[in-house]
């Protein structure tokens, strides 16, 4: 992400890469610290003097946030860099809604460092991993030296560069059901590297639950669930979608921004719902 | 080994240095000592500056030096010389740099940048050409009257934001428009876009003891910077060297004179060598981009179809410094009737100052600015009278040998075959054949655009090459056109290749390691598609002089007539006796006998060119002012997303008459890239102000160039043949003609296909789709139907 830096190099800062969470912890009791994974926001903001630290803390060496877990609730932890679950074809039957997301993210050469979990730390309302959480209805585990906390991911995300958590802690990882089964993930960009709609639908055939995800519209993605919007899986697909794009016209919030005017995002979200809607039911 | 290599695929002879990361750019270079510099830039779109206060600054951890307007109280320019190298008074674009703060690392100048404070008294700023034109709007440079420019090719207009005001009249459009059946009236807009080269520009400039100055560049023209950088800076031209070396792209953007005026006066001043490289949002903001323009044009038709009157007003939006846009608008004026003969044409095109982003060439320089309207004109006018686009073309296309052009300039036999353009167009893209869109909510359409461009350039332009023979029979070719990637340097070696008859390998050119100002031949500059051209024909006549410096001592040798002696397949031998046979490398140091004896020398042949019967044009736009003109046009296939205004290229043809294929690689790549090029500002780019001046996008997250993943499916490249007289081996250029009319093309074709106008570029989802709505709503909510219905067979 590049707002645009007149700047070429980066601010002072002490670089840290801490070999247990205790240490990452003990590191952030200093103040003017911040947690780096992927490295792919923060550096570029640091770049840019949106953010000035005084402290960088690699959490990369810490043995606790790496690795992926698909039994039982899916578990991935903050150190796991995008490219470990696009390479992993598991994850695209356990959680399809967050597989094509992720292969959607950036390019290959950034999904090669960056992680799903500085996506959703990043703040950005253009971002696709927390579009791809919030209808997965992720949860985020946060901990600090005081132990540990879950804050749903579409929670977690406030708006613009805004996250809820306090500057003494640390996301450890992403968890959610491996109940959804079906899904997918779609995105619209056009003249931006950014999507100026998408839309995830993450869909439990077993609970006969289906909930869905707008980003982009407004500061943070807009989750609803098809009751939300009047109709079911049980009714024809065209009735869904006509329900559905009717409940994005009056019931979500959008907001004019570079990438489009709110109108036009809603009418892209419309049509994007078309599309996934034909490829989830 | 394949000796005859014209027309072939040759790989450019810097390939493998790219590929291999090797090839050094003038960022590479460093030299021992070297300061760097960090730019304080404006924050006001318009503001007088009250104070500058740098004394936090300069007491800054390893800073040597804070500077500011005050301390280079001159101006520079090419054609007109209205730019500082930092703010004087006032400021006049957000981004304008205002301090240069000097360092032993960047880290330090820029972190002592920001201690700098800059005390502002806000101007009303000016951002929108038509309001910069009314009487009483702010003025942005109240001075112009003092500033110099170039007498006899420009027109500024003191007392107003008018940097040049160039008219173009032939006939008489009133009456022309009296005799007319239908008119066609529009406005077209095309906003300011950056060029967006892949090496931002950097300068490395040191004022060396012995009052020489070397200057390293990211530049397109090294004679020209150095002529015009001495002029400015008071030094005598042989005391500053300029180095170009191969630039990671250029695009029009280095061409002129950019940083190094700057970096050299710092150097001056502080006696160390000085390394000035921009980021990215400062090329973005500071640096120079394309001017943006309102054209509102008048379009005359007779029922059958004749292109009776023209009229035509380019308001082009300079930005805060002209000093190449005015020729840019000089330019888009006198070439506004494309390859159509008009009967009768009033053109007025300005340049015109603003509180914008500074302005300089781009590639297509003005072409790509008229060519929007004129090719759209020609749909519109089509649809009107019951025509179709291909017809209507068809009548009013050039006819070399009879058409004369707004100029008053004959089109000669010699000068293409636009006919065959249209006929390779309209083949390729199979015009009238209708594809099946991928889904029925989208519609495939195809649509073309026509276009010819000159080199838009001084009646002098001249340039010269030197060609010696190395001991071995090797030869080198040292011209002074640079390197960008464009491929003129492999297009040379090529000619010398066929012209002594050897394999490409064996001949050397110096731009490989970069132009320098006291070691290569001069050419004017390295713009205008004229290099090949230009230096092609230096090099011929420099080929001539070293073949017949061979020819004097092979007549000795060989006790035949001067004109006797052949030269070719890289052997040397009289024409009636071919059986004796000696090298090249036998005459490179001059013919030694056995006995020692040694005549003639070691081999230098040199040749120059300039523009033959090239003249200004008077105050009607009339004159000869052109050495070639390449005719072409692109052809597109798009496909419509009509619920989301989305359009993809589906396939593409650019055809050019190129006069001679020399290198089909490069001509290919120019082709491909050139149409990718275009596509990014038809569809894309954009520079977006807010209502204060503030660039919103100076990044290429949001400043999008096309990836690869935009690319069409398809692009096919299509080249006639009908040869330049005068062009060496019968080619012309073809650099710039690969981007100017792929925006028209696809506007045509969403006008066919939809019958939508677009008149403004981007044509970015959200605008196409706001103008279906706008103009054919019905066709959104059928859309939205169809998907819908094929959702439910879907279901069931």
């Amino acid at each position: 992400m590049s707002f645009g830096s007149p700047y070429v190099t980066l601010p002072r800062f002490s670089y840290l890469r801490p070999r247990s969470l205790d240490e990452a912890f003990e590191a952030l009791e200093g103040g003017n610290a911040k947690v780096m994974a992927g490295g792919i926001g923060l550096l570029n903001f640091m770049k840019e003097r949106l953010l000035a630290p005084s402290v960088v803390i690699d959490i990369k060496g810490i043995p606790e946030l790496s690795g992926i877990r698909l039994s039982g609730d899916v578990r991935i932890g903050a150190a796991v860099r995008l490219v470990e679950l696009e390479e992993n074809r598991s994850l695209e039957l356990i959680a399809p809604t967050l597989y094509r997301a992720v292969r959607q993210i950036a390019d290959p050469i950034i999904r090669s460092s960056a992680t799903l979990v500085g996506d959703v730390c990043e703040a950005i309302p253009w971002t696709d991993g927390p579009t791809a959480l919030a209808a997965l209805d992720a949860s985020a585990s946060v901990v600090s030296k005081n132990g540990e906390r879950k804050v749903k991911v579409a929670d977690l995300v406030q708006g613009l560069g805004q996250l809820a958590i306090d500057e003494n802690e640390i996301v450890k990882e992403i968890t959610f059901s491996s109940g959804y089964k079906k899904g997918t993930y779609v995105k619209f960009s056009n003249a931006s590297e950014y999507a100026l709609a998408s839309v995830a639908v993450a869909y439990s055939p077993e609970s006969g639950i289906a909930r869905v995800s707008v980003g982009s519209l407004a500061e943070k993605p807009q989750v609803f669930t098809l009751e939300d919007a009047g109709t079911s899986p049980d009714e024809e697909v065209s009735a869904m979608i006509r329900k559905v794009s009717s409940y994005i016209e009056s019931g979500l919030s959008a907001v004019d921004d570079i990438l489009g005017s709110a109108e036009f995002k809603k009418q892209v979200a419309k049509a994007l719902i078309i599309k996934a809607f034909k490829e989830v039911f | 080994m394949e000796e005859n290599v014209v027309g072939k695929r040759v790989p450019q002879v810097d390939s493998w240095l790219k590929v291999t990361g090797t090839l050094r750019y003038s960022f590479d270079i460093e030299l021992p000592g070297q300061l760097y510099v960090a730019l304080v830039t404006s924050r006001y779109a318009h503001a007088r500056i009250r104070s500058v206060d740098t004394s936090d600054a300069i007491k800054s951890p390893g800073i040597v030096g804070v500077f500011t307007g005050k301390d280079f109280p001159f101006r520079i320019g090419l054609y007109i010389a209205d730019r500082d190298l930092l703010a004087t008074n006032k400021v006049r674009w957000v981004g304008h740099p205002v301090a240069a703060v000097v360092g032993t690392s960047m880290a330090a100048a820029e972190e002592a940048a920001e201690k700098v404070s800059v005390d502002y008294e806000p101007l009303e700023p000016v951002l929108d050409v038509e309001k910069a034109i009314e009487k009483g709007a702010p003025l942005v440079h109240e001075d112009m009257a003092s500033y110099n420019y170039y007498k006899g090719f420009i027109n500024p207009v003191p007392g107003t934001n008018i940097a040049n005001d160039f008219r173009l009249v032939k006939g008489d459009v009133s009456s022309g428009f009296a005799e007319s059946n239908v008119i066609v009236e529009e406005t077209f807009k095309i906003p300011q876009i950056n060029h967006a080269p892949m090496e931002v520009q950097n300068v490395l400039a040191y004022w060396r003891p012995d009052d020489y100055v070397e200057v390293w560049t990211s530049a397109q023209s090294p004679f020209a910077t150095r002529y015009l950088t001495a002029a400015s800076l008071n030094i005598p031209v042989n005391r500053l060297i300029v180095h170009v070396p191969p630039a990671g792209g250029g695009f029009g953007l280095k061409a002129g004179i950019g940083w190094e005026p700057l970096a050299i006066m710092i150097s001056k001043s502080l006696r160390r060598p000085v390394k000035l490289v921009l980021s990215r949002s400062e090329q973005m903001t500071s640096a120079p981009s394309r001017d943006g323009l309102v054209a509102n044009v008048k379009a005359g038709f007779s029922k059958d179809g004749r292109f009776k009157a023209y009229e035509a007003t380019f308001m082009m939006d300079a930005g805060a410094y002209a000093d190449y846009t005015v020729n840019v608008a000089r330019t888009t004026g006198y070439s506004a009737d494309g390859a159509y003969d008009i009967e009768n044409i009033s053109v007025k095109s300005l340049a015109i100052y603003t509180n914008k982003i500074p302005t300089t060439a781009m590639r297509g320089f003005g072409h790509p600015e008229n060519h929007w309207p004129l090719e759209q004109v020609m749909d519109r006018a089509a649809d009107m009278l019951g025509l179709d686009p291909v017809k209507i073309r068809e009548i009013n296309l050039h006819v070399p040998g009879k058409s004369v052009r707004g100029t008053g300039e004959p089109v000669r036999e010699y000068d293409g075959n636009p006919r065959g353009v249209l006929e390779a167009l309209v083949k390729g893209i199979g015009y009238w054949e209708v594809e099946k869109p991928s889904e029925p909510w989208k519609v495939r359409a195809k649509g073309l655009a026509m276009l010819v461009k000159a080199p838009s350039q001084p009646p002098n332009a001249g340039a010269s090459a030197i060609v010696k023979i190395d001991e071995d029979g090797t030869i080198d070719v040292i011209t002074g056109t640079g390197s960008m990637g464009q491929g003129t340097p492999t297009s040379l070696a090529i000619i010398a290749a066929e012209a002594f008859g050897v394999p490409v390998e064996k001949v050397k050119v110096n731009q490989l390691e970069g132009v320098s100002t006291d070691q290569n031949p001069y050419t004017w500059q390295t713009v205008g598609s004229r290099g090949l051209y230009s230096d092609g024909i230096a090099l011929l006549r420099a080929i001539e002089d070293a073949k017949n410096q061979i020819r004097e001592m092979a007549s000795a040798v060989f006790r035949v007539p001067k004109d006797d002696i052949e030269i070719r397949g890289g052997q040397v031998y009289p024409r009636t006796h071919p059986e004796h046979r000696l090298g090249l490398k036998d005459f490179a140091m001059g013919y030694t006998y056995p006995n020692g004896n040694t005549i003639g020398g070691p081999v230098i042949g040199r040749g120059s060119y300039a523009p033959v019967l090239n003249t200004f044009l008077d105050e009607k736009g009339h004159g000869h002012n052109t050495v070639f003109h390449t005719y072409g046009g692109t052809a597109v296939e798009v496909e419509i997303d009509l619920l989301t205004g989305e359009v993809r290229v589906i396939k593409v043809v650019q055809a050019f008459d190129v006069g001679r294929v020399i290198n089909l690689l490069t001509l290919e790549g120019q082709a491909f890239g050139g149409f990718i090029m275009g596509m990014g500002s038809a569809l894309y780019e954009e520079i977006k102000f807010d209502k204060q001046g503030w660039v919103l996008n100076p990044n290429l997250t949001h400043y999008y160039v096309p990836r690869i993943t935009d690319l069409p499916d398809e692009i096919d490249a299509v080249f006639l043949e009908t040869p330049q007289m005068d062009g060496p081996l019968g080619a012309r250029g073809i650099g710039e003609h690969v981007m100017i009319a792929v925006a028209p093309a696809i506007s045509n074709a969403i006008y066919r296909g939809l019958k939508v106008k677009l008149n403004e570029i981007p044509m970015n989802a959200e605008r196409v789709w706001k103008a279906i709505k706008e103009q054919r709503p019905e066709l959104i909510s059928s859309a939205f139907e169809q998907a819908l219905s094929r959702a439910e067979e879907i279901h069931v």
